[in-house]
């Protein structure tokens, strides 16, 4: 499933960090392998692979791409 | 003249400096941290210069939001080194190029160098590189961190550094989203390869992670993995460590079988050569838990695992980092604490370390055995077998317990982070992952090592000391008029509560040596047959009795023991290994404390229990 970044939320420190990684408004990204019972979510960005916490992929407000 | 190796996380800074110091590498704590860096000189090999390199921990931008990060600002805030080397995966460049910019801006003179020349190669993707070298007006050097290649021209680019007196502008604030946008712009001009292509670099790791991330067949391999990884370590391990200890063992006969027979003599064969044999038999385990981890991290698989676990690891306060510490616990406290260094975040790392003493690590095999062959004397030997199984779930049960609870009451000044980069899969390289195992090795005997001996070598002379008299001690052993047996002696009191006697209370004591130890202490104390091992020592226990006649072992007792064997601190080793990890004696003498005193009330109170309860 394809998203858009529409905008990043969370405390200041966590969203550096998303921003460190690539993780900016308008960036596309794609959810490749979700972990069971909300663990982990990896990410296909045009940049590579990410793995992001549950809460830490729910700082990313997104919007799918049809 | 001091370079400093800067660069995101998995970049191959460390490849890098293993390449340029070869194994001259020591491992440096920031003060007033426990953090760890490694500091080396230019491998001989390269020239006869004398440049220290220093590799720094990974780090994003120079906004720290971890301790590790906080270690490389700081070290370059407070001008550790006279240039820069910044290491940057070409793969990754759009995400690294905001690192590089922030570095550019401190002022110090800059060496870039572009790891992973061989995936480039590989994947046909074209930088620009006139573009980076226009920006950053630095050297730039394209190398093969698996086969070495370009490191010829960047050691010549090293010796034409000129040594400036830097003008630094640390304290120059960072507008991350503005680095990120220069970022962007600059890494548009810098490749010139069609998406396409790059989608073609990850297309045998988006493979690959079909399996190792799948959410059932993910969990699979990564059990499948570990399981291979930590039964390899114990099989391969065992036979070098009883080869070490033999090799102690003939040391010690052949200065016996050659020197008088005097006091220095005992003291150079059982006091020094057993206190070195207790640290270097250590060395084939940590080496090879050391090589096996390294070619998982640097087959780019040990982020999968982390990221695999993170989730039950995270009900416990803990990461997916922590899993490898956690698991290697099983086997020995020691190469586990020093796993615990590749834990980023320091509340993480502080409560990891203060579980590790709880998982039940195989020293404490033969004291179980010798436990339950006791309560279960004569019975089927299923049932031991069940009880030790339940044994070893019960100390991750009081393991998770301990974490969860050291969770709630400690506070981080950080937020811990998951989110990382997952490399691509790659083949590592034999000679990397062997200098990466030896740094490790050769940390432990340096920096724990010392402290192991002393430690024993005290442990010794209070076993020792005073000499057994024949003439005067006719009906005692050399244990029971030594200062251990008299504190023994002094301290029955204390261990009548638990149910034993001062022999017993001695077992404990020179336990301390290794666990292990309370079984041929007790067979000493007890005069037991030793070659009968166990079985005599479990007869000859059933029979010893107080003063009134009633037993002294009773099933009761020996709960109470194996509760207390559960809980206890009782190695040396892991003590000296925790207090150089934690660089704090207190906290190692703080855990020492805590953990016996928590060990001995449960012991007392199973035993005194079950005997209210009508259990023998």
């Amino acid at each position: 499933m394809h998203y858009k970044i529409k905008a990043l939320k969370g405390s200041l420190d966590l969203i550096d960090r998303l921003k460190e990684l690539g993780l900016v408004i308008d960036q596309t990204i794609e959810v490749l392998h979700p972990m069971p019972f909300q663990g982990p979510r990896v990410i296909l960005t045009t940049q590579g692979l990410l793995s992001l916490r549950f809460d830490e992929f729910e700082c990313l407000q997104l919007e799918p791409i049809k | 003249m001091k370079f400093i190796l800067v660069g995101p996380p998995n970049s191959g800074k460390s490849t890098l400096y293993n390449w340029l110091t070869g194994s001259s590498a020591k491992v440096v704590n920031y003060p007033g941290s426990t953090v760890d860096y490694m500091s080396g000189i230019l491998a001989p090999h390269w020239g006869s210069e004398k440049f220290e390199i220093i590799d720094s921990p990974g780090t994003y931008s120079l906004q720290p939001k971890s301790e590790d990060e906080e270690v490389t600002y700081k070290l370059l805030k407070e001008k550790k080194a006279d240039a820069v080397i910044l290491v940057l995966d070409p793969t990754q460049l759009s995400r690294h190029l905001v690192l590089a910019l922030q570095v550019q801006r401190l002022g110090y003179p800059l060496i870039i160098v572009l790891s992973m020349k061989d995936l480039l190669n590989k994947q046909n993707i074209r930088l620009q590189l006139s573009a980076l070298e226009s920006q950053f007006q630095c050297p730039l050097y394209l190398i093969d961190g698996q086969l070495g290649g370009g490191l010829e021209a960047l050691i010549s680019g090293l010796k034409k550094m000129p040594k400036v007196d830097q003008d630094l502008r640390i304290h120059e604030a960072f507008d991350l989203d503005q680095d990120i946008k220069l970022g962007q712009e600059l890494y548009e001009k810098v490749i010139t390869t069609h998406s396409q292509q790059l989608e073609k670099v990850w297309g045998s790791t988006l493979k690959l992670d079909r399996l190792f991330l799948h959410p059932i067949l993910g969990y699979l391999s990564f059990f499948s993995i570990m399981f291979l990884l930590f039964t390899s370590v114990y099989w391969l391990a065992t036979p070098l460590m009883d080869y070490v200890e033999s090799l102690f063992v003939l040391l010690s006969e052949l200065l016996l079988a050659h020197l008088p027979d005097s006091l220095v003599t005992q003291f150079l064969s059982d006091g020094i050569i057993t206190s070195f044999a207790s640290v270097f038999v250590f060395v084939p385990q940590i080496f090879i838990l050391f090589f096996l981890l390294s070619g998982l991290e640097g087959s780019g698989y040990l982020a999968r695992a982390a990221t695999i676990i993170d989730r039950p690891f995270s009900m416990i306060g803990l990461s997916g980092r922590s899993f490898v510490p956690f698991l290697s616990g099983y086997a020995c406290a020691v190469p586990a604490l020093m796993a615990t260094r590749n834990i980023s975040s320091p509340k993480e790392k502080w409560v990891a370390r203060m579980i590790i003493p709880l998982l039940s690590c195989s020293a404490r095999l033969p004291v179980y055995g010798l436990l339950l062959g006791f309560i279960f004397w004569k019975e089927p030997a299923w049932k031991p077998g069940v009880i030790l199984a339940f044994l070893y779930l019960f100390s991750m049960l009081l393991a998770s317990l301990a974490a969860g609870l050291l969770n709630r009451f400690v506070k981080s000044e950080k937020p811990s982070f998951l989110m990382m980069e997952l490399p691509i899969y790659r083949r590592p390289l034999l000679k990397t992952l062997f200098l990466q195992a030896w740094n490790k090795t050769k940390s432990f005997i340096t920096r724990a090592g010392p402290v192991i001996f002393v430690l024993s070598v005290f442990l010794w002379l209070g076993m020792n000391f005073p000499r057994h008299n024949p003439e005067i001690h006719a009906e005692q052993t050399q244990l029971e008029i030594s200062y251990l047996g008299l504190a023994g002696q002094k301290l029955e009191p204390l261990f009548e509560p638990m149910g034993l006697d001062w022999r017993g209370g001695v077992g404990l004591i020179a336990a301390f040596a290794a666990r292990e130890v309370f079984v041929s202490t007790l067979s000493v104390l007890y005069k037991s047959d030793e070659e009968s091992g166990d079985t005599g020592l479990i007869e000859k226990l059933q029979t010893v009795k107080w003063a009134d006649g009633s037993l002294i072992y009773t099933p009761s007792v020996m709960w109470g023991l194996i509760i207390f064997f559960m809980i206890a601190l009782q190695c040396l080793s892991t003590v000296g290994v925790m207090v150089k990890e934690s660089q704090s004696w207190k906290l190692a003498t703080v855990q020492l404390v805590v953990y016996n005193g928590i060990a001995y009330a449960f012991a007392v109170v199973i035993v005194q229990g079950l005997r209210a309860f009508g259990v023998a």
